[in-house]
């Protein structure tokens, strides 16, 4: 039932080899880049015709590194216990699984049983000295005495990794004492470029060490890897939708249990909401397994919900449920949409999406079915599997700028001094890009607790109270307005002058007129 | 009175592992203190995520504190790859640098080292020195800071250290300038509305607080120009303040906790004026106005105080400057009964016993002193107590109200509200500790 788009991916790459102890980095295994600038349309034919470059930017500002990301999705496994295995600091954040969902009621659907615990091996300089695989196994055995996990993640850091400390042997050594399933995740922050290989590490370690043999096939699950920051009542109405169609939604790996992990392979379809986040997963438990998954669409704006529930029906043999669903769904939302259409549509709005890849694919999108019209797009990183998607985008929206940076949000404030949109999709870390005076910020998602109706931007729901939350904002920018008027910003006017990506060997214009001349590139 | 210290192991400084920290690494202390100083400019020599895990883990973490102009995913950062990893960090560091003095507007640059330059022996003096040929009027200053070189509180001492080392040269001495050390952004919640209200006080007594925040370099320049330097915590800013003793004669005194309340803070001011050697009456006038408007708000606040709060018993979990400055106000002047004080800052041996002293000499029973860092020993400590007040991190908070218990957030973490004004420190810190924790309960009668 694959299609031809997804046979072709499926021939073309080098199948998972779980007997590794973690994946190859996304730059090696899909060709992945964090810095290019072009026409969507360019991105495309450069993607398919192989001729993706890597370079670096001389300037850089701080972004997301491969432990924070690893601890970050792993860390509301809900009968798990992270050990973040790094001096005190890389882990401080991971606190907050303490209060992480707590304020949602449990009249919302909040479990009663979870049970979040995070703990540092908190290096020291003597650790740094005679190497931290000791103070490794001694955590892992306090970890086990303490909270009696049913899993225990490894989350290994800068320092572990410098060290070289020998996780795999400590994890071997200590398991046989360890009720725990210990499960390394090796996401040393400078073992790649790209951020996003962290996904493919945790997933590779979960189809290593937990992923088991199918007991028997559960004819109406459906595997749904959330991507980041999927907020509550995005949860809620996945399983509302599915619920319609007599299926059941295996959120992973936010509260989900050990026990879900380790039988996502019993499940009858993998549905994607982010392909950085859920390609090596699904890729894995089809090789190993036999579960069916599809790429795309993810389930953002109307038509991309529309055909993520025919495809899921494709699979669990829903197909005459799901037209039912869809009408229902749509004779309840379209009014709604209809609506604000025609009032997005007669501000005549020009819009730059910014995000990881679930975001940047699924803006444009949502922007497309209002009525705004997409002049760019920033995607944290780009891979040779994502010239479809791009397409798709191309399709809906025309041909626009796209910028491919890990963030650096000084390249973004570059891009919309040169396109000038109204509306700029973002989030509020990245500081002064946020804070411009021409253009009205909206942020994407909200915390990962929100219930409430003004949350969700999946779905049909989504696509309507994201929708709405553009037309107030633009409507009403008053908040960014006062606050742009009243703080400056560090960039000198120069920055708004050097070429976009900032990919050479960084010469400032003042000094070689060159620069400006050739349009950005150095002779030699 | 005896003040009981419970034998757990960690009577001693933490160095084994951490359920969900207290505090951040030494980077995460050095990248907050030079990000709040106006126009210095912190350039990250380290992993590509330190600074995403500071702005989460620390700044926000910290009452929402916003990235503002050069936080979060504006500062500068190498970003350090396997690379430089194999073949060294320094091109990759002068090509940041140079970069950054030419694209960021900025008073003062500093380096931040973390865990990877140090592991593989970047020699970033030489690459400082090599910029500085070329740009010799460039304020750039180096801060050591791997995150496995100590905690937040001491790389608030790297950081001002390498200020004093660097940066600050001799200035001639201004009659009645203080510096206030201690206060370390982010670590103490309240630190902005403490160092407003420090500044305030020190201007009705006829002095002038230099805070280091705030003011622009210009006040880190000034920290040669006093005459004296005070220390709000028993241990964090010591180190600084001897330095400051060493390179520019001036005196230090050490008052051990944030005063909190009337009686507290006119104690810290007696400690102040004797030291610059004033004269008794010459705060007596400004004291006495600042203490009559504090305890009419508390008369006011009378009434449902003795409703609502009859002599309970209380719990605190915070630092040890905070710790000890709230629990002496709550129990002194408003007569509450301190059961548990877990101070969380792991203070090194040798400043234990004067924490300890601080907590045995008050009017009511003494509470039960324990350090501790783990929040997962903490938990099980607070299991065992009875009180009806938790004044805490707010990863206390859910377990607070389990136990029946009134929660506040007074240290860090503080997901669960946002800090600006807010501040327990001096004559009106008392009051406005008061307010929020009766807020908690206020209703009808």
């Amino acid at each position: 039932m694959t299609t031809h788009d997804d046979a072709l991916h499926q021939e073309t790459e080098q199948a998972i080899d779980l007997n590794e102890k973690t994946c190859p980095n996304k730059e090696d295994r899909i060709g992945s880049i964090k810095n290019y600038y072009g026409k969507v349309t360019q991105l495309i034919d450069d993607t398919r015709k192989g001729c993706l470059q890597w370079e670096d930017r001389p300037f850089q500002q701080v972004s997301v590194c491969l432990s924070f990301m690893g601890a970050l999705r792993i860390m509301a496994v809900k009968d798990a216990a992270v050990i973040i295995h790094s001096p005190v600091g890389c882990g401080v954040y991971f606190n907050a699984q303490r209060e992480l969902y707590r304020n949602v009621p449990y009249e919302f659907g909040l479990p009663r049983d979870m049970n979040l615990h995070s703990i540092s091996t908190n290096l020291t300089e003597d650790d740094i000295v005679y190497g931290g695989a000791d103070k490794l196994r001694k955590t892992i055995i306090l970890a086990e005495s303490r909270y009696h996990p049913k899993s225990i993640f490894i989350i290994t850091s800068c320092a572990s990794g410098i060290m070289g400390d020998d996780i795999e042997g400590v994890v071997s050594s200590v398991q046989s004492e360890i009720n725990a399933v210990i499960v390394p995740i090796r996401c040393e922050g400078f073992r790649s470029k790209i951020m996003q290989t962290s996904y493919d590490a945790i997933w590779h370690a979960v189809l290593k060490y937990l992923v088991r043999r199918p007991r028997r096939k559960q004819v109406d699950l459906v595997n749904i890897a959330s991507s980041l920051n999927t907020v509550w009542s995005e949860r809620l109405e996945a399983s509302r939708l599915l619920g319609k169609m007599g299926l059941r939604a295996n959120l992973v790996p936010e509260l989900a249990t050990t026990e879900q992990l380790q039988y996502l392979s019993e499940a009858a379809v993998s549905a994607p909401t982010c392909p950085s986040f859920t390609d090596y997963l699904y890729k894995g438990l089809q090789q190993e397994y036999g579960v069916p998954y599809f790429r795309s669409p993810i389930p953002i704006g109307i038509k991309n919900t529309d055909n993520w529930l025919s495809k899921i029906a494709e699979y669990t043999g829903k197909e005459d449920i799901v037209e039912k669903v869809i009408k229902e769904e749509h004779k309840a939302i379209d009014p709604h949409i209809e609506e604000l259409r025609k009032r997005l549509k007669g501000r005549k709005i020009k819009a730059v999406d910014i995000g990881g890849q679930s975001r940047a694919l699924g803006l444009p999108t949502i922007c497309a079915e209002l009525g705004i019209e997409v002049t760019g797009t920033v995607v944290w990183e780009h891979d040779t599997l994502l010239a479809d998607d791009l397409e798709e985008r191309y399709k809906e929206c025309g041909d626009f700028d796209i910028l491919v940076a890990d963030i650096q949000s000084y390249e973004q404030s570059m891009l919309l001094k040169k396109l000038k949109p109204d509306l700029y999709t973002t989030c509020s870390f990245l500081g002064t890009v946020t804070k411009g005076e021409d253009y009205v910020s909206v942020r994407h998602h909200s915390f990962r607790p929100d219930y409430t109706p003004f949350s969700p931007m999946l779905f049909y729901n989504g696509t309507l109270a994201y929708g709405n939350l553009l037309l107030r904002q633009i409507t009403q920018p008053g908040l960014q307005r006062t606050v742009a008027e009243h703080t400056t910003q560090p960039f000198r006017n120069k920055l708004y002058t050097l070429p976009l990506p900032l990919v050479l060997p960084y010469v400032s214009p003042s000094d070689d007129k060159a620069l400006r001349k050739n349009g950005g590139v150095v002779q030699e | 009175m005896t003040v009981q210290k419970e034998s757990l192991d960690s009577s001693v400084v933490q160095k084994e592992s951490l359920d969900s920290s207290r505090y951040s690494c030494a980077l995460g202390g050095a990248y907050a203190t030079i990000a709040n100083i106006e126009r210095a400019i912190p350039i990250l020599h380290s992993g590509t995520g330190c600074g995403f895990a500071q702005t989460f883990g620390y700044a926000y973490a910290a009452g929402f504190q916003g990235v503002g102009t050069i936080g979060g995913c504006n500062t500068p950062s190498t970003n350090l790859s396997e690379k430089e990893v194999v073949f060294g960090g320094e091109n990759r560091l002068k090509e940041q640098i140079i970069a950054t003095l030419d694209i960021i507007d900025g008073g003062l640059f500093a380096v931040i080292s973390g865990c990877i330059p140090s592991m593989i022996g970047d020699d970033v003096e030489a690459v400082i020195k090599d910029v500085k040929k070329e740009n010799r009027r460039v304020p750039l200053i180096s801060i050591k800071a791997p995150g496995f070189s100590g905690n937040s509180y001491t790389g608030y001492e790297l950081a001002l250290n390498a200020l004093i080392d660097q940066f600050i040269r001799k200035t001639k001495t201004k009659k009645g300038l203080v510096n206030v050390l201690g206060i370390v952004p982010n670590q103490h919640i309240f630190w902005k509305g403490d160092i407003d209200e420090i500044k305030r006080i020190f201007e009705r007594a006829g002095l002038k607080a230099n805070v280091l925040f705030g003011e622009g370099i210009e006040a880190v320049k000034k920290l040669s120009s006093a005459e004296l330097t005070v220390v709000l915590s028993p241990w964090t800013g010591i180190e600084p303040a001897k330095k400051l003793k060493e390179r520019f004669g001036i005196p230090y005194v050490v008052f051990p906790r944030v005063p909190v309340g009337p009686r507290d803070t006119t104690s810290f001011l007696h400690l102040v004026g004797t030291s610059l050697g004033l004269s008794a009456g010459v705060l007596t006038d400004a004291i006495r106005k600042e203490e009559k408007a504090a305890y009419r708000q508390l008369d006011i606040a009378y009434d449902i105080l003795l409703f609502k709060f009859p002599s309970l018993p209380f719990a605190v979990v915070a630092d040890s400057s905070y710790a000890l400055g709230i629990t002496r106000f709550l129990t002194e002047e408003v007569g509450q009964i301190p059961v548990l004080v877990i101070i969380t800052d792991n203070p090194p041996n040798e400043y234990r016993d004067v924490i300890l002293g601080d907590l045995s000499k008050l009017s009511s029973t003494s509470p039960k002193v324990i350090f501790e860092a783990d929040s997962y020993n903490i938990e099980n400590i607070l299991k065992r107590e009875n009180f009806a007040i938790l004044l805490g991190s707010s990863m206390e908070k859910y377990l607070a109200l389990d136990m029946k218990a009134v929660y506040l957030s007074v240290s860090f973490p503080a997901f669960d509200r946002l800090i600006l004004n807010s501040s327990y420190a001096g004559y009106k810190g008392g009051t406005a500790l008061i307010e929020d924790i009766v807020n908690l309960v206020s209703g009808p009668i």
